[in-house]
Order: structure tokens, then C-alpha cells, then sequence
């Protein structure tokens, strides 16, 4: 079975994927926790953890892991042969093998030298495999390491892998942060706002990569920094004006070492085999020359410099079109990184997932009718704290993941700035709230959407200087981004004051493209929404912008998957925003536990208002608007969960029910379901591809016996019956 | 079509019909164990179970293959198995009535499947196994799993009396 996997690994000889062995290895650890000798329990999982190992990429063909692995492999191959059940001497060997695999990785990580495999496993192995030839790669070894010669006069640089990998990890995160800083210094020094202050955080920040990628010994790296830092040395000095020929070399220049750093990510993390790393560096040199000298027409480019830039006539500073206005100063932050640790994203993860477990775990042993039984007063004591104990490391480890929205936002203050050069247009971006904490895993996914939206208002949205001085407006549109905590959430905001979007012209475009119904009655509401239809789009013209088949239905989709919802306001003349809602975390919601039948279901706590049983005269049937309850005079549609859920053989009555009020983004329902069973944190479990497209459910959550309920999305629900209801109006019709 | 791999194959059956699939794809095999309902899925969904703190996604193989619901009893099991979903792996359980063996299968106990006069079913299939004792069909999981409806397999045991006599 092994031979037709050569293939794979050969070509990806190189750095050891240390962190990906050692999960594999802890996952193998626990599975060899359970083995017992005369049973076949852990067989097929150690089995399939082994072929995970062989074919883990980046690991080098002829190395003494892979090596091992295969032994490892043979053994269990032995045992699949066999009777099917491990023996004690088996058991005791994969014991000694995965002693032996964690002790060299160590040895790896920490320098010392690496233990051998042991001799008398290859002669073991020999002999169990005796029938068929080892599968071992010879071909492999030559293939691999052969560095390419630099092509022509571009600058390169090696990474020394795998000996500098921490070193090289530590590089990459740090030159991302100081590759961030310097680009949005750049952009508030051509808001001309800035001083000195700034200036020097920029040569700092080239000075602290020139000084890394001096002491990993890339070369060619590190006098391209140096060029870069000589000349805010000129400015710093006073001896260089603050020009867009500045600018555009600094620019240029961060954006080299950009690709260059984005090529290192690759390489380290194994995603790319190690081989020299080219740099063109020449257009961005002749910018520096440029800008030191004065001498030729200053260039500024949009984005890569290698691209034909338009050019502008030297001396004076052009008018810049773009200006960013950041809510906070950025020299506070300075200097402030140092109370800060810098920890690898998935051990935080998997801290987080941990503590997860630790909750469910402690809930299960709370749960013991024994322990519950126990008149003990210092059992007691000991259980309250280990309670509060547990509850706090929870929200530590939560509060952990959580960063500011900041980092986003200034990326998109990049895009605003190339984008309205683009489109000849002039825009300013303003940010508000960008201190606002939410989880990392959010963060990073909102990235999309928001360029994607901010694209859309840049595009469709402002309208050219002449247009807009025509219609009494600024001719530099402002394009604000907010964030703020708000509802147990955050909401975020894009909004534009540009032309807004016209309803009618929506409606005409809608029907046009045949996506509704020409004598369908919509509200206007209903008619805005018609934008996040697949296939609908307002822009008379394909643009090169945002006309790439990608619409906004991709983007509510997108942000719906973070259980997020968009709304939108707009005015035509005077502009459009767009609210996103989305929760504060992925990982874990406030649970409220009810049952219907015998299945039991989570709903957000933040969507329930409150619990009551109904009256008996409390629930009418309202004329094609079906069932309503009667909530202190205000009349909330009733949703019979059962129903609702198409539960067969489950009615919940409304004289022995109970009647959750929730408030969800489409209004209250009034949803009767049979038992409330109390409020419970949970962790949000995926339910995985199975269940794409089902829209009722948000995830699944392990409750304290053991067992998955599903939680409930309340609005999905919501708007489940209206659908339903209007479904049957046009039956009746 | 090609003929299977030559290696080791798990095997199960539901009812009368042996399958196997091979052991690359099974992640491990687990007692049959309370499901949580989905609500709004086909029927041949049974839901999801917690798989030691992750959810897994149960499927009833005999549902799957439309074929008569039973009741389990205590040697059914669901294997866990492991397929591509849009170039990801992703697992899945499958319930069958019984997990039998795990066994060895060499290139002359393999066959391409038979021509099924151009059945769209056949794809569903990856070959035939011939064994001393039985004919079992091996399955193309990722082409089932694939599916979004539920399956009409063409039944092997009946057509390995003509298998080889080259039926179009």
C-alpha cells in the first residue's frame, strides 16, 4: 500500500514540519492510551494517524522520521495481517516508538543531536515485511536542494531551513507588524497631518528589518532595507522634503518586502519547498534615486512599481487625492508592543478548545449522582471553586483570541487610497471605533466582505469630483468605517455619501433580470434586499473594479456563515451604509436550553426576551397571518417549534407548554416549545459539510451527558414561517 | 475503469449485500450510539453524534442505498470515514448492520466494475471483489457521499454470474 504514496512526499523534501508531527503525535499518544493487548480497540485510528504522518507534506523522504514512520506502519500492517488484535510486545514497541519520535524531535527543536532509529526496529521490521520490498525512495534525496542560480541582476536570498526555522518564524510576524505600521504611517504622512514622529517610526521600522534580516544572514534583504532606510534618514535629517516621490519609493519598497516576506510564510510553514528568493528590487531602487536626487520626474505608482506609473511634474508636491483620518493617533502606540507576547494562533486555539472541553468535562463529573448525593461540606467548597476557577480561565482564554478591529481597518485604508487613484475618483476614509475587540477568527474573516463592500462604494457608490461638485457636495466623498460593541455583538458599519441607491432602479433591475415577479408587492426593505440576489448587480457597466462576478450576495453569504446579518439604509443623493451585526465570538454562545419532544435545542440567550405560559384565551388565529399571542395587548405570531422543526410525533400543546418570546432580527415570535430547561455557556461545535445550506441550525454543542444538541438560529426560524405563511397566501390566491 | 487497488479492504454488510471500502478512508469504527435528529434532512441523514468532542455527521447506509429500514441491533456499527468535499477532508459515519473483517485483497481478486448497460449507478461502485466465499462490491465513497440524494445500487451478487462475459 505504501508504494503508490511515494510519489507524493518526494518532491517536498525539506524543513521538518516539526509542529504538524507532534500533533499527529500527540493524537497517537492518546489513541496508544486506550490499546490493550488482545483487543483490536485503537487499531484503525492508529492505523489512519499513521498514513496521516507519511503523508504529512514537507516531510523529508530520507529522514530518520520517515523512516520510523514506516516501521511504525509495517507494525501495524503486521497486525492487520494478523489476528487483528495488538500484542503486548506490539504495544510495548509502538510505546518505545513514540518515546522515540518525540525525544528526536526535541533533540531537533533544542540542537542536540538526533537519536538514530533503533537498529533492532529496522531488523524487526525487515523481517515482518520480509514478503514484500520496503518502500524505501532513493531517487528522492537528488532531487531535492538544488539551489537555482539567481537569473539576471535581481537579488536573492536563501532561507537556512530547517536550522533557522524559530528564528525565521519569529522574523516573519515581526516584519508583518512592522510592514502594517509602516504603511499606515506612510498614509498619514501623505495626509500631510503627520510630523517627525512619524518619519521616524518609518526609518525605525526599516532600521529593526534591516537589523533581522541582517542577523539570519539575508543578505540582499538587508541592503534593500538599508536603501530604504537611508533615505528617511535624508527626510529625517530635514535634507529631503516629504514628496510623493517619497512616498511611492517607500511604498514601493514595503511592498517588496511584502512579497518577500509572504514568500518566507510559505517556505517556513512547508506550504512551499525551500529555494531562493528573487527580489525586484531595481524599479523601487531607481524611485530612492529618484527621490534622493530630485532629478527625474518624481513617479508615483499605485501599487507596484513595476507597473507603467503615470507621471507627475516634479518640485511642488501634487495635490494628493487621498487622505486618511485615523480616530487614533498612531504615535501613542508606539513602544507600547513591548508588554505584549507574541504566541503562535493555533496553540491559542487549541487553549481555547481545551478549556472548552475542560467546561463540558466538568459539568459531565459535576453531573455524577454520587458526587451530587455527597453531604460533604468541604466537597462542596472544593467544587464552588474549582467552579469560579473554571469560569475564569473560560473567559481569560476567550479574552485572549480576542483583538482589536484595527488591523483591519487599516488595510482598507490602503485599498481606499489605490482604489479612488483607479477609478479617478477622490476619497476620504474615516475610521471610528477601530479599538472595538472581536475574535481573531472573525477578523480575519471579515477581511473579504469589507474589501468587497468598500470596493462597491468606491465604485458605485461616490461619484466623480465633477459630478459632485455639480451637486453641491464635497468633492472628496468621505468613506466611514465604524465599530462599536453593541447588543451582546458588534456592529459594523461601511457607509459611503455617495449616490445611494435608488429603490425603483433596483426594482426595474430586478424584475429585468427576471429575479422577481414584475407584479410582486414588495416593501422597501424587501426591494433593498433584492442587491443580495445572486446574479444582481447596479452597475450600468462592468467596471474593472467590482465587476469580477462577485456580488453582494457573496458577501451576505460570507458574513451570514459568522452568523452575521447586513442591513442596509440608504438615501439616494446623499449616500448608502451598510450595518453588519455579527457576534463577539465563534467559538461559544450563552445558551438557552429548551425541549421539544425528545430532542433537546439551544437557543441565544441574547434572542430571549422571556418565558410564560399562556392563557388560555391568549393564542388566536389572525386572518393570513396565522397564529398570534397576545403579549400584554401586543399581538407577537406564534412559532410551534415542533412544527416548525417538521418534529413527527411531537406536538407541544399550549395549555401544558411554554411560550420562549424571542426578539430576532425580522421581530418578536412568541415560539412554544415544551420544557425550558435552563441557561447553559456551550461551545459552538460545526456541524460540518453535511449540513451546508441548512439554514434552521447555527451549530451543535456537546451538553453535560455527553450528547449533541443542535442550536437553533432564531431568525432563520423566524423568517422560516414567514415564508411559509406567504407561501400559502399565494396558494390561496 | 480501472480495477481497485491492490490492499487492505474493511468489509460490512447491510442485510444480505457485502461491501467492503478501502481502509485509507476509515477512520475508525464506533458502537452505535444515541443520535441528535437534524431536522429538514433526507431521510437517509440520521444526524450527528458527539465523536469525543467533535460532531460528526451519521448517515444510514441502508437509507442511503434505499433499502428497507431494520432495527439495529447491538452489532451495528458506524464507520467513520474519512472523504474530499470540494478538495477538503472532511469525516462522516456511516451505520451499518455489521463491520465483519478487515481483509487483504490482491490484484487477481479485483475487478473493474461491470458495464452496467451505462447506468448512471455505476459510478457509485469502485470494482467487484471476489473472495472463496462471496462477491462484495467496493464502494466509491466519495462519489456516494458526493451525492445529495439517496441511491439505487445495481446489485452485484446477481450480475457476477455474467461478470467477465462482457455485457454491454
Amino acid at each position: 500500500m505504501t508504494v503508490d504514496r511515494q510519489g507524493e512526499g518526494a518532491g517536498k523534501a525539506g524543513a521538518m514540519p516539526v509542529e504538524a508531527l507532534a500533533a499527529l503525535l500527540e493524537r497517537i499518544a492518546e489513541e496508544l492510551a486506550f490499546v490493550t493487548a488482545g483487543t483490536n480497540d485503537g487499531l484503525l485510528p492508529l492505523n489512519a494517524l499513521l498514513i496521516d504522518l507519511e503523508q504529512l507534506p514537507g516531510l523529508p523522504v530520507d529522514s530518520a522520521p520517515a523512516e520510523a514512520i514506516s516501521i511504525a506502519r509495517r507494525w501495524v500492517d503486521a497486525i492487520l495481517d494478523g489476528d487483528g488484535t495488538f500484542s503486548a510486545a506490539a504495544i510495548q514497541n509502538l510505546h518505545a516508538w513514540h518515546d522515540w519520535f518525540l525525544d528526536h524531535l526535541v533533540a531537533r527543536e533544542t540542537g542536540r543531536p538526533a537519536v538514530a532509529v533503533p537498529v533492532q526496529w529496522r531488523v524487526s521490521a525487515a523481517a515482518v515485511a520480509a514478503a514484500a520490498p520496503p518502500p524505501v525512495s532513493v531517487a528522492a534525496s537528488s532531487v531535492a536542494h538544488s539551489p537555482s542560480p539567481s537569473t539576471g541582476d535581481m537579488p536573492s536570498f536563501a532561507l537556512r531551513l530547517p536550522a533557522d526555522l524559530e528564528l525565521l518564524r519569529e522574523f516573519h510576524s515581526e516584519s508583518l507588524e512592522l510592514l502594517r505600521s509602516i504603511e499606515q504611517s506612510v498614509l498619514e504622512l501623505e495626509a500631510g497631518s503627520a510630523g517627525p514622529v512619524v518619519v521616524n517610526s518609518i526609518f525605525r521600522a526599516f532600521h529593526t528589518f534591516k537589523g533581522s534580516a541582517g542577523f539570519l544572514q539575508l543578505e540582499a534583504l538587508r541592503d534593500f532595507a538599508h536603501q530604504l532606510e537611508s533615505l528617511l534618514d535624508e527626510v529625517r535629517a530635514g535634507r529631503l522634503p516629504v514628496g510623493p516621490a517619497v512616498i511611492a519609493a517607500i511604498l514601493g519598497g514595503a511592498d517588496v518586502l511584502a512579497g518577500c516576506v509572504a514568500e518566507v510564510g510559505e517556505q517556513i510553514s512547508g506550504a512551499k519547498a525551500p529555494q531562493p528568493i528573487e527580489m525586484a528590487v531595481a524599479p523601487v531602487l531607481a524611485l530612492v534615486r529618484q527621490a534622493l536626487t530630485g532629478e527625474a520626474p518624481a513617479v508615483v505608482p499605485v501599487t507596484i512599481p513595476v507597473s507603467s506609473p503615470p507621471s507627475l511634474p516634479s518640485g511642488a508636491p501634487a495635490p494628493v487625492p487621498v487622505s486618511t483620518t485615523a480616530s487614533a493617533p498612531a504615535p501613542a502606540a508606539v513602544d507600547r508592543a513591548e508588554a505584549f507576547v507574541r504566541v503562535d494562533a493555533g496553540k491559542l486555539d487549541a487553549l481555547v478548545n481545551l478549556v472548552g472541553e475542560l467546561v463540558i468535562t466538568q459539568a459531565f463529573v459535576l453531573e455524577n449522582r454520587e458526587l451530587r448525593g455527597a453531604d460533604n461540606l468541604e466537597l462542596g467548597y472544593a467544587i464552588r471553586k474549582l467552579q469560579r476557577i473554571t469560569r475564569d480561565l473560560q473567559h481569560n482564554a476567550l479574552s485572549m483570541r480576542m483583538v482589536p478591529i484595527s488591523g483591519l481597518f487599516r488595510k482598507m485604508s490602503r485599498l481606499v487610497r489605490d482604489l479612488a487613484g483607479t477609478l479617478g475618483k477622490q476619497a476620504r476614509l474615516v475610521v471610528v471605533g477601530e479599538e472595538t475587540e472581536l475574535d481573531r477568527h472573525l477578523v480575519e474573516q471579515m477581511g473579504d466582505p469589507l474589501v468587497h463592500m468598500i470596493r462597491n462604494a468606491l465604485d458605485h457608490g461616490v461619484e466623480t469630483p465633477e459630478v459632485r461638485i455639480a451637486a453641491g457636495k464635497d468633492p472628496v466623498a468621505t468613506v466611514r468605517l465604524a465599530a462599536a460593541h453593541a447588543h451582546g455583538g458588534v456592529l459594523i458599519e461601511v457607509a459611503d455619501d455617495g449616490r445611494g441607491i435608488d429603490a425603483a432602479a433596483v426594482r426595474a433591475r430586478a424584475v429585468d433580470k427576471q429575479l422577481i415577479n414584475p407584479d410582486r408587492e414588495l416593501t422597501r426593505e424587501e426591494t433593498l434586499a433584492l442587491i443580495f440576489l445572486p446574479g444582481f448587480t447596479t452597475a450600468a457597466a462592468v467596471t474593472e473594479v467590482s465587476g469580477r462576478g462577485v456580488g453582494m450576495d457573496v458577501v451576505k453569504g460570507h458574513i451570514e456563515a459568522l452568523r452575521g446579518h447586513v442591513d442596509i439604509a440608504t438615501n439616494v443623493g446623499a449616500g448608502t451604509t451598510f450595518s453588519i451585526r455579527l457576534p463577539l465570538t465563534l467559538s461559544q454562545i450563552d445558551g438557552f436550553l429548551i425541549r421539544v419532544g425528545g430532542e433537546r435545542y439551544i437557543l441565544s440567550a441574547a434572542v430571549v426576551r422571556e418565558c410564560f405560559r399562556p392563557g388560555p384565551q391568549s393564542i388566536a388565529t389572525v386572518h393570513e397571518r396565522g397564529e398570534m399571542v397576545d403579549v400584554r395587548g401586543r399581538q407577537i405570531p406564534l412559532l410551534r417549534l415542533a412544527e416548525s422543526l417538521s418534529m413527527r410525533g411531537a406536538a407541544s400543546r399550549p395549555d401544558t407548554g411554554i411560550i420562549v418570546l424571542l426578539d430576532t432580527g425580522v421581530g418578536e415570535r412568541a415560539l412554544l416549545v415544551d420544557e425550558v430547561l435552563g441557561k447553559q455557556e456551550v461551545i459552538i461545535k460545526n456541524l460540518g459539510e453535511t449540513f451546508v445550506g441548512q439554514a434552521l441550525v447555527a451549530g451543535g454543542a456537546i451538553l453535560s451527558d455527553g450528547r449533541v444538541a443542535l442550536i437553533l438560529d432564531a431568525e432563520a426560524l423566524a423568517r422560516q414561517a414567514v415564508n411559509s405563511v406567504s407561501r400559502s397566501r399565494m396558494g390561496v390566491a | 475503469m480501472s480495477a481497485p487497488t491492490p490492499g487492505r479492504y474493511l468489509t460490512f454488510h447491510l442485510g444480505s449485500s457485502h461491501y467492503a471500502v478501502p481502509i485509507a478512508v476509515v477512520r475508525e469504527v464506533v458502537r452505535l450510539c444515541p443520535i441528535t435528529a437534524v431536522p429538514q434532512m433526507p431521510d437517509y441523514v440520521r444526524g450527528v453524534i458527539n465523536l469525543r468532542g467533535t460532531v460528526l455527521a451519521v448517515l444510514d447506509l441502508r437509507a442511503k442505498f434505499r433499502m428497507e429500514p431494520v432495527e439495529y441491533n447491538d452489532r451495528a456499527c458506524i464507520i467513520v470515514l474519512e472523504h474530499r468535499v470540494a478538495g477538503r477532508a472532511a469525516q462522516v459515519g456511516a451505520i451499518v448492520d455489521a463491520v465483519d473483517d478487515v481483509v487483504v485483497l490482491g490484484a487477481t481478486q479485483l475487478a473493474s466494475p461491470p458495464d452496467f448497460a451505462g447506468a448512471v449507478e455505476g459510478r457509485f461502485l469502485a470494482g467487484v471483489a471476489t473472495t472463496s466465499d462471496r462477491v462484495r462490491a467496493i464502494l466509491a465513497m466519495d462519489e456516494i457521499l458526493a451525492a445529495d440524494t439517496s441511491l439505487e445500487l445495481p446489485d452485484v451478487s446477481s450480475l457476477s454470474a455474467h461478470h467477465g462475459s462482457g455485457s454491454t
